[in-house]
């Protein structure tokens, strides 16, 4: 009896010093954005190195700033692309025929245009916008962070991470569960600033991705113009919309669907997400007026609910 | 020692692992602190209590920090885009980025939140 209490107690003891689970944490800047990085478990540091360098990778290959980089020489006519490469291009042109148009991987020459890579901005001409929407050069900017969170939740798969928050400037990719099996909890930022204005519970590996007109923009002579460009007149979004949030198992979708229901609008957006069934919307109007799809598990806030 | 005093302090023992547990457990007040990193380096810890000015001055270019009322903001700053300063002032949340000039605010403590989308 009394050994049995002493194992016991012994058990008691040791378990109260069972390690905390490993938290391997770094904030870098990467891909023309912060990153907030938290990845728990016992390769965390090794996990880390991997994710850093994917991103650093996946910055020289699709950077459409930087001249050397692998998406420069293949719209200057040069180089080659591996399989994985010419996949990404061939996802990214599939969902531009999903959605329409209302998200085109070839905008390159109207983001140049309108000086949204140099930071040098310009109100073209509608004769300069023709002639920029018919270059059909490759930008991945709508679509590569969400594709690099989801290559990253490939890498952790293949190592010892039992779950990870990587924070892409903005775009949240979540992976595994909460240790107390918890939804992750992942704020919406409000467009007028301040702290986050409602949540969306998400369970397991998904990627909840916000696009929003406050991200990037100029002023010119008293008018704001944003980034999001419209393919089908070449000019921002004006969609009556301040920011859309998507929520998906699919990064890269995640990523293309919030470009494109900003484009959109609304009600097409609202439409389009009646014939689908891999994603749950958040749509956060210029009136402050908030829209939510019946799954998207959206609270702390007052909204109305887009139903199937 | 008799098995009776063994059960006794085993019972104490589960009593104080469960009122430990449950002290370490309970959801702690807001911190509400902040931390402030500029390219990469820990600068400053501030209680977003006390209310206070901080002019961050980097390689790239100066930001100037106001705590007030229990939150944070960038209230000058020199970068090409000032999307630092459009955040306001907040006590949670994002992190408050300033791209050109590398500088970032993070809220430390009980966060809500995982992560914040935007």
């Amino acid at each position: 009896m009394k050994r049995l209490i002493c194992v016991l107690l012994m058990v008691m003891l040791l378990w109260g010093c069972a390690p905390q689970e490993q938290l391997t944490q770094e904030t870098v800047f990467a891909m023309d954005t912060v990153m907030d990085l938290k990845i728990w478990g016992a390769d965390g540091e090794k996990a880390m190195q991997t994710v850093k360098y994917l991103f650093s990778d996946l910055e020289d290959i699709w950077s459409a700033a930087d001249a050397d980089s692998t998406l420069s020489a293949l719209n200057r006519g040069e180089g080659n692309l591996s399989a994985e490469q010419q996949a990404f291009l061939a996802k990214a042109e599939e969902l531009s025929l999903r959605t329409g148009g209302a998200f085109d991987p070839k905008l390159h020459g109207l983001i140049s245009l309108w000086g949204f890579l140099s930071d040098e901005y310009y109100v073209p001409t509608q004769d300069e916008i023709n002639e920029a929407l018919s270059l059909e050069q490759w930008n991945l900017g709508a679509a590569v962070k969400g594709y690099a969170g989801q290559q990253a939740v490939e890498r952790l798969q293949a190592l010892d991470v039992d779950r990870a928050i990587l924070n892409l400037g903005g775009n949240v990719q979540t992976y595994g569960q909460k240790s107390d099996g918890s939804p992750w909890q992942i704020g919406i930022q409000d467009p007028n600033g301040g702290d986050a204005l409602g949540t969306v519970s998400v369970t397991g590996t998904a990627s909840v991705v916000t696009s929003g007109d406050y991200q990037r923009y100029f002023e010119k002579d008293g008018v704001r113009y944003h980034h999001i460009l419209d393919p089908a007149t070449g000019c921002p979004a004006d969609s009556g919309l301040s920011s859309v949030t998507v929520i998906c198992r699919d990064g890269l979708t995640a990523d293309v669907l919030s470009t494109a229901l900003f484009v959109m609008g609304l009600e097409e957006a609202a439409e389009f997400w009646r014939q689908s069934d891999d994603f749950e919307a958040v749509l956060i109007l210029s009136t402050g007026e908030i829209y939510a799809t019946e799954g998207a598990a959206l609270s702390g806030c007052e909204f109305e609910v887009i139903k199937r | 020692m008799k098995t009776r005093t063994w059960v006794i302090l085993l019972g104490l023992l589960l009593a104080v692992c469960l009122g430990l547990s449950l002290w370490l457990l309970a959801p702690g007040e807001d911190a509400a602190m902040a931390e402030v990193w500029s390219e990469g380096e820990l600068l400053y810890t501030l209680d977003l209590h006390v209310d206070q000015t901080k002019t961050v001055v980097s390689g790239n270019g100066t930001n100037v920090i106001t705590v007030e009322n229990g939150k944070i903001a960038v209230t000058e700053a020199d970068c090409p885009d000032g999307y630092c300063m459009d955040r306001g002032f907040c006590s949670s949340g994002a992190q408050i980025v300033c791209l050109p000039n590398r500088l970032v605010i993070k809220f430390i403590g009980q966060q809500p939140l995982d992560g914040v989308a935007g």
